[in-house]
């Protein structure tokens, strides 16, 4: 587990990075065999795009740049669980690994509630075989979100 | 069924059959908003060989851009076939909480056996959001769109 903690440090970095643009503090890259090979982070305010989560974006990108090879092997790492649209676009992908560093659940405690779906019970009821790993480095995610929601 | 949705969803059945000629899988989506459609889309797969390029997602995309969160809430999307966990979770995050569409999932199956498969239903109803779902219909008709596609 601890072997993943360079990579969600880097996509806290990267959230930091999109909240300095003015877009929401969230980031998420994709590793292939450890290298990290494709960075990505939210721009739902900069690019006026709601759907702009780092995730999707992430995802997007890849399908055009990475062999179906190389997306099967590649394992998605993101500060903050993805929600249902980007877990759909993970299958869609080919991507098999996830990891995480917080929980919605968590993140929602801090800022308000709202309708979420669990990403583990999303590809429990679907049947698929993902690698779902969560490595709890909530308070370190969740510093990229202070002040941010309730301001 | 509600007789009101036959024509919208004849409409995404053409939609189907003109992204078929276009070589991309027989998907077909709409937006309606006060009675009126909005948007049109169809499956970009192929043609923009994009995995994620399915037609409700395409749609939605071009939805949020162009239209507020209000008006999303009392918009209706129409789909040729009922939407994946992928497109669902778009919808989700769109705000719009209507959706009509023609083929099951199930009635897919054959033609997809090794996808991961569950009804829009059972995805959605895990989340506390109220989004009303109404189908199949028509899906004799929808299935045409499809016959030798696949295989
Ligand atoms: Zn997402
Ligand atoms: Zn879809």
């Amino acid at each position: 587990m601890e072997r993943h903690a360079p990579y969600l440090r880097r996509c806290i970095e990267l959230s930091l990075r999109a909240r300095e643009k003015g877009n929401m503090p969230f980031g998420s890259l994709l590793a292939v065999d450890g290298r990290i090979v494709l960075e990505g982070e939210n721009t739902n305010s900069s690019e006026g795009h709601p759907f702009g989560h780092s995730e999707m974006n992430v995802l997007r990108e890849a399908c055009q740049r990475l062999s179906p090879g190389e997306l099967q092997r590649a394992a998605l790492y993101t500060a903050v669980e993805p929600c249902l649209m980007c877990c759909g676009a993970m299958l869609h992908s080919g991507v098999r690994h996830l990891v995480f560093g917080c929980t919605t659940k968590a993140l929602l405690e801090r800022t308000q509630p709202y309708p979420f779906i669990e990403s583990q019970r999303v590809f429990e009821l679907l049947g698929v075989s993902v690698t779902l790993e969560w490595l709890d480095m909530e308070a370190e995610v969740l510093k990229a979100h202070e002040g941010f929601w309730n301001s | 069924m509600e007789r009101g949705h036959e024509g919208f969803i004849r409409r995404c059945i053409e939609l189907s059959y003109q992204a078929r000629e276009k070589g991309n899988g027989p998907f077909g989506a709409l937006l309606l908003l006060n009675g009126q459609i909005v948007l049109e889309a169809e499956n970009t797969v192929v043609t923009g060989k994009n995995p994620l390029g399915h037609s409700e997602l395409n749609l939605l995309t071009e939805a949020v851009r162009r239209f507020s969160r209000e008006q999303l809430r009392e918009a209706t999307l129409y789909a040729s076939a009922e939407p994946c966990v992928m497109c669902s979770g778009a919808l989700f995050n769109s705000g719009i909480r209507h959706v009509v569409y023609a083929l099951s999932a199930e009635a897919l199956r054959p033609y997809f056996p090794d996808d991961p498969y569950i009804s829009c239903r059972d995805i959605l109803a895990t989340s506390s959001a109220r989004i009303r779902i109404e189908g199949p219909m028509l899906e004799a008709e929808a299935m045409k769109a499809h016959e030798g596609f696949w295989s």
